[in-house]
Parts: C-alpha cells; structure tokens; sequence
C-alpha cells in the first residue's frame, strides 16, 4: 500500500467515526467501539489564558472535517476516559513556558 | 498578617527554636537589673511552677491500656478526620464499642512500621467518651493518652498511596494489605491568587525546576508550600507529573496543617501555590482555592469537583480528575488472609464498606462520604499503580446514587427504594437507592 492510498484510508476512517459521532454515541452498545467528538474551540493551544467552558454533551456536535476529538461519548482506553465528553466544568489554559521543546516534549529535570 | 518567613521550617535552624540564643544571652546582663537573690527566687519559682504543670498534664492524660476496646492504628494525617469520625460512632456504640487510639505518620514511614513490627512508643491521640469529655466532636483536637514505655504493637497502619510508591518489597508473609476508599489531592492558591488552573506540563516545572523553570506565576520556591517525601499527599502527586519526590522544590512540612497555614497565610497570594488532601481543603474552602488539573495528553483541566464550588467529586469518580490514590490498610492476617485482630478486622470492614459482623449502629459508609473520600463502590475507573493509566470500573455492589444523595444530590436515574423488588431486574436496593446488579 503507498503513501496516498494510507492517507485516503485514514480520511475514511475518521470520516466514518465522525459520523457514528454526529449520529449519537449513546445508542452504541457498551462493547462498541469509543466515539469521538471533535470540537473546533477548544483543546491544548487553542484558547489563551484561562476559561470555563462547558461540558461537551454525551454525543455532542461531530464537527464538521478534521481536527483531533475533543472528547469521547462512549470511552474505554486511558486516553479516551480521561478526555471523556462531561458535563463538568472544563478550564481551559496555554501556559508560557520557556523550557518547553517545540513539540511539547519536556527536558530532563536538573 | 504574619509573615511567611515564620512558617518555614527549612530557615529556621534547631538552634533557633530549640537552643540557647546567644542575643538574649548577651543582652540580659545589661537588660536585667535584678538583684542575685531576687532572680534566683523567681527561677525556684517558675520551676516549682513547671513541674506542677507537667503533673497537672500527666493527670490529665489517661494511660492508653486504662482505655476500653482499644484499637492501635498508625495513618497519614489526610485520614485523621476519617479517625475522628468513626472514631466517634465506634466509641459511642451500643453494639461493638471501640476506643479508636492513633498516631499520624507519613504512609512510607506506617508501611515500614507494619513491615517491621515497630512499635508505637509515643503518645498517641484518642477519641474520648462522652463521659470522658462531653463538649468533644470531630471538629475539635483530640486529646492524648500515656502510652506503655515498653511500647504498643500497631494493629493497623494506613497508607494512602500504593504500597508500591513506597517500596517494591513485598508485603512479610502475615501482613495483609486491603484497599479502601480514594483519596484526591490538589493543587491550591490563597483565596487572593487569580490563578484557576495548572497543567501538568506547569507542574513539571514549577516543582521540578523552581524558579529555574519559569512558569510564571510560580517562580518563588519560598512560596511552594509541599510535604515531606513519605507523605502520601507528595508521593501522589510527584507521580502525577513526573518529578520525583525527593527533587520537588519549595517547603516541605511535616503536616498538612502546617501546608493548610502556610498558604492561607501568605504574604504573597500569586506567587503561592500548595499541595493538600483534598478533604483538607475541602473543610477550608474559605480560605483557599483548588486549581483545576490538565494531565499529560489531557485536552482540559478539571477540579476534582464537577465544578469550583461543588463537592462531588465527579470527576474523581469518572477519571476526568487523574491525582487520586487509593487509601491501603495494612494489617496482621491470619490463614485466607484473615486479619487476626477482630476489631482490627472490624473497622477495617466498616472503612472498606464490607458486610461487619456485628451490624454497626451507625452508617459507616456515610461517614466515609462525609470525611471526603470516595468509596470504593461509587468509583467508575480504577488503577493499579501510582499515577498508573485508567481503566473503567465496575465495583461489586456499586453505590453510586447513595453517594450522590451524600455529595449534592442523587443524579435523576436514581431511584430510592426499600426493597430489592423495588428495583426489578437485576439491580438490588442498596442503602436505600436501587443499584446495578
């Protein structure tokens, strides 16, 4: 398989689970497979400075195209449970951290 | 106000709090115009003076082994309102009368103690009676009791952090170890900080680097208010962001008192930041602020509340809030793992939610709730290892709706019962609410 043709299945796939997303992931059997749900607003460097916001709802928005979910409706991994849609108050914040590598990744502790 | 400068341990030396002072030494001839005779009198006097005080004291402390149903336990000091709680009912009861006698440590130091066989050999702390002292409750200090100079085997210890984030040596054959409800831990600022929340890649620096780090506004390490590294409050958290405990920098106490008055007190509100049990900074919500927590690869902070001002801990309970460990009780056992003492076996039941023989007079669950923990039977996800990924959870007799009627308020699919057949299906009326199976 090439390069592109990964590419258009990876399109695929996350066309198909948001989808399953938009199309309520509370119906899902408990067996199924997690839902995500993308949001445009939020997320790690998205916002400045700090901000409540809202619970994302159990089978909230798909969104519409790209970006990585926000938040999951039906969780079973240690990701997905932590970053699990909620109805809980959400704080949002950037920090300013000089140390930090360009990636996120963090330096040795002195 | 006072000044910070007078809560930190680490500057102030033990001469400086425990020897003589040269400055007033070299003052006093000039300063004491006393004649000889009169300044010896006045010395024969305070000490007459002292030594009535120390018997006055030595009355009015009861010989530990003069107290009936005594129980022996050594906890983290973040478990001492749970102590004084159950305490109370246990010493009250009409069905299985226990005087709770306890000593506060770090939970390093009370694995070590249980592992070892160390004996409690100062005085400890006790719940009194009614008859003993009327005007007590929970609320108040407890008093101490004398305890046997030879010392006192422990018959339980608590820790409240996986036996693992202590020492990788197994459990010596005969102790067992028995995991109770969860205890949270945060981040909090003096009511006067503007700050809301902390992510942990800001963790990793403010208290891996200090000032080095740059995370404004927490530059300042005289304003990091942290515990000593056998605590279970550090050791939880050192896990959670990735330093370990004995790198953290700021001021280590021994207590979370002493955490709980630091920060409250400080002489610089956004420079300050601190680390408590969450249950101690419940009962002291007046005075300082938890910060909501991002974890690493976490798209959002959370209190371990649904939000600031509730007291629920959702998120806790459905892993949104990731700085929680377990509460460990560590025990003698017998053959199956039996804990030999029975009332050892007893509270450790009561604590554990477990079925105890006799029926308590009390509902042990509920004061559980009430100390700020959160019972095993209500948690939705579950870990194996300090700071250790979650996974979901499905307790064996779950107690959901019962702890949200405790925290705030049953959610709406709750439904309260008297029966099982109330309930239909597979779901068994528990604590008055219909409950999976």
């Amino acid at each position: 398989m090439n390069q592109r043709s990964c590419v258009l299945l990876a399109a695929s796939a996350l066309g198909a689970a948001l989808a399953v997303g938009a199309c309520g992931g509370d119906s899902l059997p408990s067996d199924a497979q997690s839902t995500a749900t993308s949001t445009t607003t939020t997320g790690p460097g998205s916002s400045s400075g700090d901000g409540v916001g809202g619970g994302g709802g159990a089978g909230g928005s798909g969104g519409a195209g790209g970006g990585a979910p926000d938040c999951f409706t039906n969780p079973k991994t240690h990701l997905e449970i932590i970053n699990a849609c909620t109805t809980a108050d959400e704080i949002d914040k950037t920090p300013k951290l000089p140390l930090l590598g360009p990636n996120g990744e963090l330096p040795p502790l002195p | 106000m006072l000044p910070v400068a007078a809560y930190r341990l680490p500057a102030v030396s033990k001469d400086e709090t425990h020897g003589p002072c040269p400055r007033q030494a070299a003052l006093f001839p000039e300063e004491d115009p006393l004649p000889a005779h009169l300044t010896r009198g006045l010395l024969a006097g305070a000490a007459l003076l002292t030594t009535a005080l120390h018997g006055l004291t030595a009355l009015a402390a009861p010989l530990c082994s003069s107290l009936p149903n005594t129980l022996y336990l050594q906890v983290g000091d973040t478990q001492e309102p749970l102590m004084k709680a159950l305490g109370k009912q246990l010493r009250k009861s009409q069905v299985n009368p226990i005087t709770i006698v306890y000593k506060t440590s770090g939970s390093c130091t009370n694995i070590d103690a249980m592992y070892t066989g160390t004996k409690l050999t100062t005085n400890p702390f006790y719940i009194p009676s009614a008859a003993e002292d009327p005007a007590w409750d929970p609320s108040k200090p407890t008093p101490q009791c004398t305890v046997d100079p030879a010392g006192v085997t422990l018959d339980v210890v608590n820790s409240n952090v996986f036996v693992s984030a202590c020492t990788q040596t197994p459990a010596p054959a005969g102790v067992g170890t028995f995991q109770g409800p969860v205890q949270p831990y945060v981040f909090v600022v003096p009511k006067a900080s503007t700050q809301t929340s902390i992510t942990a890649e800001e963790a990793y620096f403010v208290f891996g680097f200090g000032a080095a780090g740059k995370a404004e506004p927490w530059t300042d390490e005289a304003f990091f208010f942290i515990r000593t590294p056998t605590k279970s409050t550090l050791l939880s958290m050192a896990a959670a962001i990735g330093v370990p405990a004995a790198k953290w920098k700021g001021v280590a106490y021994d207590k979370s008192t002493e955490v709980l008055n630091a920060v409250a007190m400080s002489a610089s509100p956004e420079k300050t930041i601190g680390i408590l049990g969450a249950e101690i900074y419940d009962a002291h919500r007046d005075t300082m602020s938890a910060l909501a927590y991002r974890a690493f690869e976490q798209n959002h902070g959370y209190y371990p509340d649904s939000r600031a001002t509730a007291i629920d801990k959702q998120n806790v309970r459905d892993g949104h809030y990731t700085i929680w460990s377990p509460t460990i009780y560590l025990a003698p056992v017998g053959a199956q793992g039996v804990i030999k003492n029975a009332r050892a076996r007893y509270v450790v039941d009561l604590i554990l939610a477990r079925t105890a023989a006799p029926a308590p007079d009390f509902d042990p669950l509920a004061t559980v709730i009430s100390r700020g923990l959160v019972p095993d039977c209500a948690m939705k996800v579950t870990r194996s290892f300090e700071a250790g990924d979650l996974s979901l959870y499905t307790p064996a007799e779950p107690c959901g709706c019962f702890y949200e009627s405790k925290v705030g308020g049953p959610s709406a699919s709750c439904k309260t019962c008297a029966n099982d057949a109330a309930c239909g299906g597979s779901n068994k009326c528990r604590h008055g609410f219909c409950e999976a199976h």
